[in-house]
């Protein structure tokens, strides 16, 4: 078969099933999208008024101590969330800073990801990445209470 | 926002095709209006079904013999040594005389030059924080658009970090 036939015959299958599925009352009621990715979020307060290490970012101290110039990290909020490719996870940041992630896909044992960091109506950062799977980026540098917030983005994806 | 103006983004929206800006406008509509949610979701259902269904055709075609289909397909043509040298005497461009000396002049100065600014410019680069823009550690940059003074890309041996500087960020707490 010729490739564009081929192509054109998958695309009248996709739609000819999107058009099924929209006729039928028990899929559009049944089967929630499955999730695909798990999604960690976390808002750490840097800063140097003590030296007190929050127990809980112990997988973080060696990164910690070797980028940032402070002596204190706080872990102030975290979350997890699963979602499907092309989900959204919105996370309130202190501050009124809004935090957007959308994870779009996998490829490479990277997921691809779309990441926009607001402040007021102000987008700070907007950015696409592709992150390897369990890792983490860190995004720093938004002021907090008497210091810095760095954001912990981390994506794991499910089996 | 009005279910009005948000109607028009949904689409975009579900893509994730949106300016951070009209994104969060639609995010904060759709989070309180049952209607524009609602219609956000099947959009999502749809772009899934679609995916799914795609992705399940794909997965029941065969492309095992593809190469070897094509490869059958494939023309081989013989050409005898005699016929090559007749093809390059043909194709030969008679001026070479006169250019050899040419070209060989302009490419002992082009090394000779390509040395010295290597010699030269060998201490800048040794200056520069290996630790900075090396994007291949563990997060790959594809777009990055930022509203302050300045975003740094740090690699650690296992982190990436986005950091921001502004001085107005945070400026009203």
């Amino acid at each position: 078969m010729h490739a564009p036939m081929m192509l054109g015959g998958l695309v009248m299958l996709g739609l000819s099933g999107v058009a099924w599925a929209q006729e039928s009352p028990t899929v559009t009621s049944t089967a929630p999208r499955p999730k695909a990715v798990e999604v960690r979020i976390g808002v750490v307060l840097a800063s140097n008024t003590s030296k007190d290490f929050d127990p809980r970012l112990v997988a973080f101290r060696q990164q910690f101590n070797t980028l940032f110039p402070y002596s204190s990290y706080r872990l102030v909020k975290e979350a997890r969330q699963q979602v499907p490719w092309g989900g959204r996870i919105g996370f309130d940041i202190p501050g009124g800073r809004y935090l957007m992630v959308i994870p779009k896909g996998f490829r490479n044992d990277r997921v691809t990801m779309k990441v926009v960091l607001i402040e007021g109506t102000r987008p700070i950062v907007d950015t696409a990445l592709s992150l390897k799977n369990h890792g983490t980026l860190l995004v720093g540098g938004p002021r907090g209470a008497d210091g810095v917030l760095i954001l912990s983005i981390g994506a794991d994806k499910l089996e | 926002m009005t279910c009005r103006e948000a109607a028009i983004l949904l689409s975009r929206f579900v893509d994730g095709e949106l300016d951070s800006r009209q994104m969060r406008a639609v995010a904060l509509h759709s989070a309180c209006c049952g209607v524009c949610e609602t219609e956000v979701r099947q959009l999502e259902r749809i772009q899934q079904l679609l995916s799914d269904s795609v992705n399940a055709t794909l997965d029941t075609v065969d492309f095992g013999d593809f190469w070897q289909r094509v490869e059958r397909r494939m023309v081989t043509t013989r050409v005898s040594p005699w016929q090559r040298v007749l093809v390059w005497w043909s194709q030969v461009d008679r001026g070479w005389a006169i250019r050899i000396p040419a070209y060989a002049t302009a490419a002992a100065v082009a090394v000779t030059a390509a040395m010295y600014g290597v010699r030269f410019l060998e201490p800048y680069a040794s200056t520069v924080p290996t630790a900075i823009a090396d994007l291949s550690t563990q997060a790959l940059i594809h777009k990055l658009e930022a509203d302050v003074e300045a975003v740094t890309v740090i690699n650690d041996a296992d982190t990436t970090v986005l950091w921001v500087s502004d001085e107005l960020s945070g400026a009203g707490e």
